[in-house]
């Protein structure tokens, strides 16, 4: 039997890691494989290196490193169908969640942002990231593989920030708007120049790359455009109006109550609203003053047009909605419940005066919004005791 | 593609494991080229395992928790020795079990006789 000489050892060792194969243990294994074919079939009068050349191709059908190659998709791949079926499951499960969550939404349904969110989170931490890992191993060219997972990452963060919007989550616009951005100013050219000059393919190029600047240039449109501007106008149009009006009353209210200042029930009903409003007034000027980071004297004299964050929800959530204290949600709603009680002994038999507080936006709403609710409930207070006084006054 | 001479490699894939696990459950430990010389021994060299497919799967096996390794320093190489671990011996008799059905069900199946073993004219 042949014995392998140590120089022959390090030579088939050399060869085996220069032929790609990395893994020390496979090394180990491969050498001692050939050592033990060497001594079974190699005769003394045999040439070692011209033996080794013919007993090569038996471990492999194009190259060595295939060995390598194997192993490793075993070892990395070894959930391979597991990631597929998952992949399929995730995706029939974004899809549904997603058209089932409009559905719900157009016919505003209960559940519709939960189904909504549910078909973001399986489409954006499921469904893309096991297809980036599925196109690493799928994709035969090198660039196809960079550039369609480029697409993807930029598909987890925009479907991502969707998620977050509709969760009212900080970044929620930089997501979108970025990932939109980059991905119909940069990911659809790099896709079209990446493959437009393989004969191939080229017809199908130009197919999905017009198909995905058209569609990505309307998203990126429709939430860039935000909502309408005339209704936005009109909003602070009834803003305007609603502040005046109250304001045209307050002052109405001071010079009938000059002339009835005399009757108790006029002053118990005067301070009952004054309170109300001043707390409104008060609330309106501290969540104005947190918003736009000035002192409280500031904020009084900030229009309501003028207020910049006025479509921001945290400030609403964290100062008023859970908030504790003077400013916060539970302590106006105890001020409305005391001032209605007093309103429902003045007209026992009108509950249209009282100040309907479940119907109140006061959850889960931006700031201009619950700046509008509190001019409203300024309007009605006014109001009402326009109502009263005329009322004491022609009795009188 | 890597397994044998005599079947095809469809017919092969997917029984490299289990032709593994039985082995080294019948002979307690072994090194890769004595697998590949012994399965070539057992069948009269009608199953050959190429080395390309071989380590491959003896890497996933081990990594499974179902082989353990011994090794042993011969000068200035290493022989790996494969043995099975508690887990690889359930596994082998589930494999070797699943095949024999898997068997069962292709006989009746393909209504193969039962003793020559051919298929029926």
């Amino acid at each position: 039997m042949y014995r392998v000489k140590e120089e022959e050892v390090d030579f088939m060792l050399d060869d085996i890691r220069a032929r790609g194969v990395i893994l020390e243990d496979l090394q180990d294994n491969l050498l001692d494989h050939m050592c033990c074919i060497v001594e079974q079939e190699l005769t003394e009068s045999d040439n070692f290196f011209a033996f080794y050349e013919r007993m090569l191709p038996r471990f492999f059908q194009m190259e060595l490193k295939e060995i390598q190659d194997e192993t490793d998709n075993l070892l990395t791949f070894k959930n391979f169908y597991a990631m597929k079926k998952t992949l399929k499951y995730s995706g029939i499960a974004a899809t549904f969640f997603a058209l089932l969550g409009a559905i719900f939404k157009i016919f505003h349904l209960p559940g519709a942002a939960a189904m909504i969110i549910l078909g973001g989170l399986f489409f954006a931490l499921v469904f893309l990231p096991l297809m980036i890992v599925l196109k690493f191993r799928d994709e035969e060219e090198r660039t196809d593989k960079w550039v369609l997972s480029f697409g993807f990452l930029l598909g987890i963060i925009t479907s991502s920030g969707m998620v977050f919007k509709l969760m009212h989550w900080p970044a929620a616009n930089i997501l979108m708007l970025g990932g939109i951005s980059v991905f119909v100013f940069a990911y659809v050219p790099i896709y079209f120049m990446s493959r437009i000059r393989r004969p191939e393919i080229r017809f199908n190029t130009i197919v999905n790359s017009v198909l995905m600047m058209a569609l990505g240039s309307l998203l990126f449109a429709m939430i860039n455009l935000g909502y309408s501007a005339t209704l936005k106008s009109s909003f602070f149009a009834t803003h305007d109006y609603l502040y005046s009006h109250k304001e045209d009353l307050a002052k109405a209210n001071s010079l009938l109550l000059q002339k009835v200042a005399d009757d108790d029930s006029v002053i118990r009903f005067h301070r009952a609203s004054s309170k109300l409003n001043e707390h409104l007034e008060e609330t309106r000027n501290h969540l104005v003053a947190v918003s736009e980071g000035v002192s409280i004297e500031k904020a009084r004299s900030i229009p309501f047009k003028d207020i910049k964050r006025l479509n921001d929800n945290r400030i609403v959530r964290q100062e008023f909605e859970h908030a504790r204290g003077p400013f916060s949600q539970v302590e106006l709603r105890k001020q409305i419940e005391d001032y209605n009680t007093l309103v429902k002994s003045y007209f026992p038999d009108q509950p249209e005066r009282l100040i309907a507080v479940d119907k109140l936006w006061l959850r889960e709403t931006v700031l201009s919004v619950l700046l509008q609710e509190f001019v409203q409930i300024q309007t009605q207070l006014a109001h009402t005791e326009n109502n009263y006084l005329c009322y004491v006054q022609a009795k009188s | 593609m890597y397994l044998c001479l005599m079947y095809t490699s469809e017919l092969i894939k997917g029984t490299l494991k289990t032709i593994v696990l039985e082995l080294l459950k019948k002979q307690g430990r072994m090194y890769g080229y004595e697998i590949t010389q012994k399965v070539k021994e057992l069948t009269a060299g009608k199953i050959q395992i190429t080395e390309g497919a071989l380590y491959p799967t003896l890497h996933a096996l081990e990594k499974n928790g179902e082989l353990e390794t011994e090794k042993e320093y011969m000068g200035k190489r290493v022989r790996k020795y494969y043995k099975l671990t508690e887990q690889g011996k359930n596994t082998a008799t589930e494999r070797v079990n699943e095949f024999a059905d898997f068997i069962e069900t292709m006989r009746f199946l393909l209504d193969l006789q039962t003793k020559s073993g051919h298929v029926q004219g």
